[in-house]
């Protein structure tokens, strides 16, 4: 599938890059780290509104943050280790009003992922989206417990 | 309606999970449409079914009942993986889409693998 070569080479790259530039992965302080690509032009995602959420006791969703992708398509400070403890969380990405600023339909009203964490230790997550107007895909990183 | 499987190409909505580790089809796994009450939040649920062996189901909106709006469509992934023994990543699967004619087919199928997934509008 054309989509896991896109990861792969993602993920390759985001190996390499991690010493040479600490922003592009997650690291101790920013544990969890988006990249969202652009699958029609083969490019970042920039300027894509993404929102974390937690879920509280009663099932009810927490809003914790709220940004946008950056140039690289990048989100590296959505969240702190402070604030990332174990539960449950939810990323929602507004694809929707990235599609439309360039004139196009899409599909999704948005895309979301929602994921465990830190039930083990504190880990770091790198979660990849990839976006086109009548699809998406996600896949996630995640490491072994840190410190 | 026929005896024996019944024509899925009547349906307005269907979709068709796909296990991508061993690429077959993901049966027995547990979906649910919804529909968003407008403006929201509230979502109301319309159907559940549960994928054969051919990774299908029956359709989640027949012909004719679709209406434009906000839909999701949830799949219970983790009690899938579970069942073959593998851990996964993700507790479920929504994907959340536009209904904007309601006399289009619509197939939305979803590619599964414990860290990732995949999802599309197709025909």
């Amino acid at each position: 599938m054309a989509f896991y070569s896109v990861f792969l080479v993602f993920l390759t790259g985001l190996a390499l890059c991690s010493e040479a530039t600490p922003l592009d992965s997650p690291d101790s302080k920013h544990p969890l780290y988006i990249r969202v690509l652009d699958s029609v032009r083969g490019s970042p995602a920039p300027n894509v509104p993404v929102k974390l959420y937690k879920e509280a006791a009663d099932g009810s969703w927490e809003l914790l943050n709220s940004k946008q992708t950056n140039d690289k398509g990048g989100l590296p400070e959505l969240t702190t280790k402070e604030q990332f403890g174990a539960g449950v969380y939810k990323l929602e990405l507004d694809t929707a009003s990235y599609w439309k600023s360039m004139g196009l339909n899409p599909f999704h009203h948005h895309a979301d992922v929602v994921f465990p964490a830190n039930d083990a230790g504190y880990r770091h997550y790198s979660i990849a989206v990839v976006l086109s107007p009548f699809s998406y895909s996600t896949t996630a990183v995640v490491s072994e417990p840190v410190e | 309606q026929a005896d024996g499987m019944p024509e899925v190409g009547n349906g307005s909505l269907t979709t068709h999970v796909l296990n991508t580790v061993t690429g077959l089809p993901a049966a027995g796994l547990a979906i649910r449409l919804e529909q968003l009450q407008e403006p929201g939040p509230q979502w109301k649920e319309l159907a559940q079914r549960h994928t054969d062996t051919d990774g299908r189901c029956q359709p989640l909106l027949a012909a004719g009942e679709a209406k434009a709006g906000i839909y999701k469509l949830y799949f219970e992934t983790a009690a899938y993986w579970q069942g073959l023994g593998h851990t996964s990543f993700y507790p479920y699967v929504e994907v959340v889409f536009n209904i904007t004619d309601p006399g289009q087919k619509l197939h939305v199928p979803l590619l599964i693998s414990p860290y990732s997934y995949s999802t599309y509008r197709g025909s």
